[in-house]
């Protein structure tokens, strides 16, 4: 029973959505919404989960001052600070000022000119949505702007040098088709490169008529090579994904259930 | 006189484990010089992904309707970022309208900080030649096909709870075939979800402009028509700078894309010339060695799989 | 007085002329820019056409109106068709501005350029005609006595009139959004149409009719410099749900050869029959690496992508943590697992759980190694890199799909001299991770992966009857594409034209 009607859930749900993408009525397609809408319910608490457990174990392990507390002891300031910068942002939002917010409103639509000036909402001390509106919650904005961002950045561009040292540790010309790639990838990187795409057909392409522009050779590889051999790999995922879905749906494979079925 | 040949295969045995601080160092030189000299402008080369986009946004008349989605974080901030001012720059100065929107929480701020600006600088107004809708949770295939049926649907306030009904601009985007094409930039594969979505169902042209890491994904989307143009990583914003200025549709579209190309040019050439050291050392180290008689085999790294 | 001679006398007098320009600019500047300006507003709000403008008899209609069911849709679209006005005198017009599937733009020459700048500026011109002329289409519930101008407060919102450019002959009517009210006593009051909330109040309340049982009348005009013709009415029609989705036909049948060979080769492999299947070394390897944490004593770390739950690259990243949890609960090794999303998080948790309870080690499990770390890209792979360093782990998993963050784990991997094995299909990352990782599952390989590590025969006929399809896929390219290509050479454009639809569908 334990095992049965986990199984019996997944299959009839997944013959149903297959089902409803040749489908098209109603019915379906609202079975299709209401799953959705569903699995965004379900996304939202377990985000509390999520959060808690980030907490939980992060308070741990500040509170016994092991090796590397002080990381677990700044994820937890760094969450407290962001979450209170974001909800309680709204008490230090200035009021609008509803004349000027009249005035914008006529002059541009004068049809909704009409709209008589009790329909505005009355101003609320305070407005739990507005904390995350950057435009008026400067506290968050900054914290965003100036904390957030350039960290993301950051790693982000540590790209740039993980990128150089691999290319240097693995791009080696071993035999022919590593040499056929080596060779791609250069060609690539300098054409992707103005300064060098450009100065290569100053210089050369356009005094050697057999030597094409820089540009149209990377282009080419990106186009052809390149999309060739990601659809080889594409066809391979797409039906290598059907047979997974179809092991998951004979239960061969229960994956909701820790692995192989049986 | 046998000494010789020993120090030489140790000077290519060293090229061969440069440590990767040192690449490190180059890299950051490379990055960081062009920017701190002023003017060093490189000259770029428009492609056909860029122009194509370009064309597609030319071709349309004054008074259509744009969807640009900022589908990204502040992380990729510097390399797309570009490629929305650029792209705003274009569609305000044929009097295009721009609705933007985000599957990426952080994406809203960072369109309201870029159309603000250009808006500025044409003197656009919000709500009558932009709209800033905001973020929407629930992934692009519910999004998108929820605005198809009806924009109020999915988004019922703009970013900043204004009702669409009072927004001037929204008489004109009603639902998702009221717009003439959807650009998404997107450091991940969101231009593929509107390519899905709002391209195969709604028939609504859709474009992209992507990292330079997630490029390589979108050249069979161009192929098929699914994408009109996409913009490949900072030099696809660079290309568009460049349209923009050879087109004279704004003088002044030289921005960080533009500038960042001299540091791009010299990177790309710094990693371009370490892979020759290491592929020089390892054939010389590789000979020596078959000179020495030696038969051990070294490689560079560990060992790599195929 | 020499420099006034030759060149020099051409500047002076510029500059002169150019200062009398200036100052009669200044002067005058005042008047004629204000009356300018004026004109160009008045320009730019007269022409929407404001209806409803004088009947023309002199105008003629569109002709052979009809109108059609969207196919395959779920009923919430109907097809207006017509053609266009013998009034009319625009081109002929598709919706999509140009042809780009011939990739026209590619490699364009500067006379191209100036070719296709003519050409758009004509398109331009083109567009400023569209305010002037067009057809005006109208919607009513037949149960309505008149087509409306205007949403009227008394009979409802129904449809504000639709303007369509001249030189289009067709009109895709899916604004089935504003619902009509059923009956005379359920109206709608106000002047503005229902915020969704009311809509959803009203749908809720029943007080909407669906579109599908509702029956609709349409009328269309065409119109031009303030007057318009006779309209063509359309009485009583609808749109109907359809039962099966036409365009999907050929995902259908190679759907379903391909699940008939992948099923039949499960069965055959039931019974017995001996299959053949690859050695893998990326999987052969699972099994070494964590045999070599658990020599080390350091924990093994586990990543699950950055896809969500439904995700199938994700549903085989929880199968392959299900073997490997197995493992690392009979040798009692530490598993680490970040998430970064929370769903994948409770999904993970309940799977290592079944594996240590699957080898009778339940009170081994500890639920907060599998950890919900962020949900923002580069600040997982930050928090991951983080892991790495600090606890030192011995094999690092990368299961799933992922983006630019790829090689930030990838390479603080190889840094930190852990053994790495990579199960992906993000075709973009492959290079990064073959580049630092030690072992790579690309693509089928990684969804095979529970397949050959479990070398169940059931398993590894699914895995036969994939190459198989795979098989037929090639084949039939390769057929249809020496059709096309004989096709085309010989002339016979019809045959090769009906080979490239075949594949249409495939790409849109």
């Amino acid at each position: 029973m334990r095992k049965q009607v986990p199984f019996l859930i997944a299959t009839v749900m997944g013959i149903a959505m297959v089902a409803q993408f040749f489908i098209p009525t109603h019915g379906l397609v609202q079975m299709q919404s209401v799953v959705l809408l569903y699995g965004r319910i379900i996304g939202a608490f377990a985000l509390v989960l999520g959060v808690a457990s980030l907490i939980r174990i992060n308070w741990i392990r500040a509170k016994r001052k092991g090796e590397g507390w002080t990381y677990a002891a700044v994820t937890i300031i760094g969450f407290v600070a962001m979450f209170l910068a974001g909800s309680l942002g709204g008490f230090f939002i200035a009021p609008e000022e509803p004349a000027e917010t009249a005035a914008v409103t006529s002059e541009s639509a004068p049809a909704e000119a009409a709209v008589e000036p009790a329909a505005t909402p009355p101003q609320k001390s305070y407005d739990f949505g507005a904390g995350l509106d950057m435009t008026k919650n400067r506290v968050f904005a900054w914290m965003f702007d100036y904390i957030y961002t350039p960290m993301d950045a950051t790693i982000f561009a540590l790209l740039a040098f993980y990128v150089a040292s691999a290319a240097y540790r693995a791009m080696r010309a071993r035999d022919l088709t590593a040499g056929l790639l080596l060779g791609a990838a250069i060609i690539v990187m300098l054409g992707r490169a103005p300064l060098t795409s450009y100065y290569w057909d100053q210089l050369i392409s356009q005094h050697v008529k057999f030597i094409p522009s820089l540009g149209d050779v990377t282009e080419w590889l990106m186009e052809y090579p390149n999309t060739a051999a990601k659809r080889g790999v594409y066809f391979g995922v797409g039906l290598a994904a059907l047979g997974q879905s179809i092991r998951i749906l004979v239960g061969l494979e229960r994956p909701y259930m820790a692995g192989t079925g049986d | 006189m046998a000494q010789q040949p020993h120090v030489k295969r140790d000077i290519w045995a060293s090229l061969l484990k440069i440590d990767r601080r040192i690449v490190f160092v180059f890299i950051f030189v490379a990055l960081t010089v062009p920017f701190l000299i002023p003017g060093m402008n490189v000259p770029v080369e428009t492609q056909p992904p860029a122009e194509k986009l370009f064309a597609a946004i030319e071709a349309l008349p004054s008074g259509s309707d744009v969807i640009i989605s900022f589908d990204y974080g502040p992380s990729t901030k510097p390399e797309l970022s570009p490629m929305a001012t650029a792209l705003a720059r274009h569609c305000f100065s044929r009097d295009i309208r721009i609705y933007a929107m985000a599957f990426y929480l952080e994406g809203p701020a960072i369109g309201e900080q870029i159309l603000r600006e250009v808006a500025e600088e044409y003197g656009k107004e919000e709500h009558v030649d932009y709209v800033n809708l905001g973020y929407k949770p629930g992934g692009p295939a519910a999004v998108i096909m929820g605005m198809a049926a009806g924009v109020s649907q999915v988004f019922p306030t703009d970013k900043n709870n204004t009702p669409l009904g009072d927004i001037p601009a929204m008489s004109h985007f009603k639902k998702l075939s009221d717009i003439e094409l959807c650009i998404s930039l997107s450091a991940s594969t969101y231009p593929e979800a509107w390519a899905g979505f709002a391209k195969a169902r709604v028939g609504v042209p859709c474009a992209g402009g992507v990292t330079a890491v997630m490029a390589a994904d979108f050249y069979a989307f161009l192929d098929t028509g699914q994408l009109v143009g996409c913009l490949m990583g900072m030099a696809g914003a660079a290309e568009y700078e460049e349209l923009l200025v050879s087109n004279k549709v704004n003088e002044n579209a030289y921005g960080t894309a533009t500038q960042g190309m001299a540091s791009q040019s010299m990177a790309h050439i710094v990693i371009v010339a370490f892979v020759a050291i290491g592929n020089i050392a390892m054939y010389m180290s590789l000979r020596n060695q078959r000179r020495s008689g030696s038969r051990r085999r070294k490689g560079g790294s560990r060992s790599v799989n195929s | 007085m020499r420099f006034l001679k030759g060149r020099g006398a051409y500047v002076v007098g510029g500059v002169v002329v150019a200062l009398l320009w200036c100052a009669t600019a200044a002067l005058g500047q005042t008047e004629p820019p204000a009356a300018t300006e004026s004109e160009e507003a008045a320009e730019a709000e007269a022409p929407y056409p404001q209806f409803p403008m004088p009947e023309d008899p002199g105008l003629r209609p569109p002709q052979d109106v009809e109108i059609v069911d969207f196919p395959d849709d779920e009923g919430n679209c109907l097809l207006l068709n017509w053609e266009p006005s013998p009034d009319d005198s625009a081109p002929a017009r598709p919706r999509e501005f140009f042809d780009l599937k011939r990739g026209e733009f590619r490699f364009m020459s500067a006379a191209h350029k100036q070719q296709r700048r003519e050409e758009w500026d004509a398109a331009a011109a083109e567009a400023n005609k569209r305010e002037r002329s067009g057809y005006v289409i109208r919607r009513k519930p037949t149960s309505q006595a008149e087509f409306l101008w205007e949403p009227n407060g008394e009979t409802g919102p129904v449809f504000s009139p639709v303007i369509i450019l001249p030189g289009f002959r067709q009109y895709q009517d899916n604004d089935f959004q504003f619902l009509v009210p059923i009956g005379e006593d359920s109206v709608l009051r106000g002047e503005s149409p229902p915020t969704p909330e009311e809509l959803l109040e009203m749908r809720e309340e029943q007080s909407l009719l669906d579109p599908r049982l509702t029956r609709w009348d349409y009328e269309i005009r065409y119109f031009e410099d303030g007057r318009m013709s006779e309209p063509v009415v359309m009485a009583n029609t609808g749109p109907r749900g359809n039962y099966y989705n036409r365009k999907w036909t050929n995902v259908l049948l190679m759907g379903l050869v391909s699940s008939i060979l992948i099923i039949s080769f499960i069965f055959s492999a039931r019974s017995g029959r001996e299959l053949y299947v690859r050695p893998v070394a990326g999987l052969q390897a699972v099994d070494d690496a964590v045999g070599r944490a658990t020599e080390m004593g350091r924990p093994i770390l586990f990543s699950a992508g950055f896809a969500g739950v439904d995700n199938i690259s994700t549903i085989a990243a929880m199968v392959i943590l299900g073997r490997i949890a197995r493992i690392a609960a009979q040798h009692g090794t530490k598993i680490i697992v970040p998430c970064l999303d929370p769903v994948v998080m409770t999904a993970l948790r309940e799977v290592v759980r079944e594996a240590y309870v699957s080898v009778g080690r339940p009170e081994d499990y500890e639920e907060d190694r599998i950890f919900y770390l962020t949900g923002a890209q580069f600040a997982y792979a930050a928090g991951m890199a983080g892991i790495m360093v600090r606890e030192k782990t011995a094999a690092n998993f990368y299961m799933g799909y992922y983006y630019a963050e790829s090689l930030i784990l990838a390479e603080t991997g190889f840094m930190a001299g852990s053994i790495q094995i990579v199960g992906t299909d993000s075709y973009t990352q492959l290079p990064f991770f073959i580049v630092a990782c030690d072992y790579t599952l690309m693509g089928e390989e990684f969804f095979g992966a529970s397949a050959y590590l479990s070398r169940e025969p059931k398993l590894l006929g699914s895995l036969k009857g994939q190459d198989y399809s795979k098989l037929l896929i090639a084949v039939f390219m390769t057929a249809a594409i020496l059709v096309a290509t004989v096709a085309g050479l010989a002339g016979a454009d019809g045959i090769a034209e009906w080979t490239q639809q075949l594949f249409q569908y495939a790409s849109s």
